[in-house]
């Protein structure tokens, strides 16, 4: 379905995806796992066609993300960290400028529309604008825009960030039944969210894929969160094998927009490691 | 593009910066044909049409602010390059909307020359007038075009605005100081120099590739200096006429002065469509940067 490779990224001199490769198989949900700053929203972006590839390719459903763009783009629903919502707009306007963006015409169209309100329950909310709607509901509308059209893939960059418990849950519930019809790819840092809702899972640190396997393989000697600690700790060099605590810090806003944070990590012995890692790995988006 | 552009059309009518812009159009044209006409009693529109083309088009930058800053500062401008359309046909579609906006009171202008015809007592020449509303119309695609191409550049709002509205005013008063550039080769010389570097940075945006880009520049300013050497006869006075050239505002004014300029359409829909390939390829270097 798609085919990373040897995809990299600079921003200027400094790289954020470091010649990676992988494939995404038909009909599973993929979690794209990684800590801050790793490059997992950059590469959500290449393949996308968002951002401009440095180096490699990007294949989707057999059309080259630079070559065949418009074909290639066509197969894919993308709903980026920030939904890209129009304020201004109804629900019910949004969705039907996507679908017409995406070259439903007619009945196809509201059709389309209805079945894609539906499936993401904002059908009550389609009269009303968007700036007037819950994060939640945002959300939802910014996933609705991402199957408008019934793309075989379906890529959402951190769905979850920022709703409260009840919305994470409606949301992965809602992620689920979209893995039945659709390829589903999540980038998150979650990892229950990860193990709640993937088969497989893509592992990304420092720019470089460090695990791509089965999560029942992944997770066969090791919980996720240990694997997690173990491939995303080898990368940065943490030295933490098994850790039974993990937490992440944010500098400050300043470094914060830099992709700059603290991982902190406690060992079973109760040792304590503070690492600060990926200061360049993802500049700020304007570079 | 049919969605971007219903989109625009939508966000520009339903908001109040095409209602505002549709109306400072016309309250503008509106005073000059009423001095000119119903005071002065001047039969002759294209005047009006002249004059005031400079001052109702100086509110464009509010129009055109929005079009890309507002969908970067948004985060949208993601959700338009995921979507499986060009950056040509997103450029095109925005433009194409905002172009609509302008000749709505374009249309309702139409309707001047005949009511100033209906009051006076001389017919106005309706070629001429006419002529002059179709400048006006292209003059106003020419500037909404810049307008566009100015708000790919920027993220904030107010800087788009201030140096969209800077460049239309220096457009227009510098078109004064024309007279004043020198008349000597060597200056001739210079302004071929300096075009050459802008078309070798227009190279570059399009190709992204140095040594074409560096190539090109320099086979043209190899080749200005050659006639130079040969005769700098030639290039006696083409430096500030080329100059000159550059005043968006200048080609309008020969309605005026009773000469139905078929060169100006072709000037302004030459210079829409620099202004609209500069904005497709600006937009092009951002994600490529």
């Amino acid at each position: 379905m798609i085919k990373v490779k040897n995809l990299s990224k600079k921003y200027g001199n400094v790289p954020a995806v470091k010649n990676i490769s992988f494939n995404v198989k038909e009909g599973s949900i993929y979690g794209f796992l990684g800590p801050n700053g790793a490059g997992k929203s950059t590469t959500m972006n290449m393949i996308c066609g968002c951002l401009a590839i440095t180096d490699g390719t990007v294949t989707v459903n057999g059309h080259d993300i630079v070559d065949e763009a418009v074909e290639a783009k066509a197969c894919i629903g993308y709903l980026p960290e920030i939904p890209p919502l129009y304020p201004d707009m109804t629900v019910f306007e949004y969705l039907e400028f996507v679908a017409m963006a995406k070259g439903l015409r007619g009945e196809a169209l509201y059709d389309d529309l209805s079945y894609c309100m539906d499936k993401t329950g904002i059908t009550d909310v389609a009269d009303r604008l968007i700036k007037n709607l819950s994060k939640g509901f945002k959300q939802r509308v910014g996933i609705a825009q991402a199957i408008v059209g019934d793309p075989h893939v379906v890529i959402l960059d951190e769905p979850t960030v920022g709703l409260d418990p009840l919305q994470i849950l409606e949301i992965r519930n809602l992620i689920k039944e979209l893995g039945e019809e659709h390829t589903v790819i999540i980038s998150s840092h979650i990892l229950q969210e990860i193990e709640a809702v993937c088969d497989r899972v893509i592992m990304i640190s420092k720019g470089r894929i460090v695990a791509d396997a089965a999560l029942a393989d992944l997770t066969k000697n090791e919980t996720l969160e240990q694997a997690f600690v173990r491939l995303a700790g080898e990368s940065i060099d943490a030295g933490v094998a098994y850790a039974t605590e993990i937490r992440e810090e944010k500098l400050s806003q300043k470094e914060a927009r830099r992709g700059k944070v603290k991982i902190i990590t406690e060992s079973k012995k109760g040792a304590a490691y503070y690492e600060e890692i990926y200061v360049d790995e993802e500049p700020e988006e304007k570079k | 593009m049919l969605a971007i552009y219903k989109k625009e059309l939508r966000s520009s009518l339903y908001g109040m910066t095409g209602p505002v812009f549709i109306f400072v159009v016309l309250a503008v044209i509106g005073f000059f044909t009423a001095s000119y006409h119903f005071k002065a009693g001047y039969a002759t529109f294209e005047i009006s049409v002249a004059d005031g083309a400079f001052w109702s088009l100086l509110f464009a930058p509010v129009l055109t602010m929005r079009s890309f800053t507002e969908e970067r500062r948004m985060k949208t401008d993601q959700l338009l390059y995921s979507l499986p359309i060009t950056t040509t046909q997103i450029v095109l579609g925005k433009y194409l909307a905002l172009i609509t906006v302008f000749a709505v009171p374009c249309v309702i202008m139409c309707a001047y020359p005949a009511i100033i015809a209906a009051f006076s007592t001389s017919a106005p020449n309706f070629a001429l007038a006419y002529g002059a509303i179709l400048a006006y119309f292209l003059l106003g695609c020419t500037v909404i075009a810049i307008g566009v191409f100015i708000s790919s550049l920027f993220e904030s709002l107010v800087i788009c605005a201030i140096v969209n509205l800077a460049a239309l005013i220096a457009l227009y008063f510098a078109r004064s100081a024309a007279g004043s550039f020198s008349d000597s080769p060597l200056f001739t010389l210079a302004v071929f120099i300096i075009l050459s570097a802008l078309c070798a940075l227009v190279v570059y945006l399009a190709v992204k590739n140095y040594v074409i880009a560096g190539t090109v520049g320099g086979i043209l300013n190899i080749c200005a200096v050659i006639v130079y050497l040969i005769n700098a006869e030639l290039y006696t006075g083409l430096g500030a006429d080329i100059i000159g050239t550059l005043f968006i505002f200048t080609p309008v004014t020969a309605f005026a002065y009773n000469v139905f300029d078929i060169t100006a359409f072709i000037y302004y829909i030459t210079a829409a469509a620099l202004f609209v390939l500069f904005t497709v390829q600006s937009v092009e270097k951002r994600r490529w940067s």
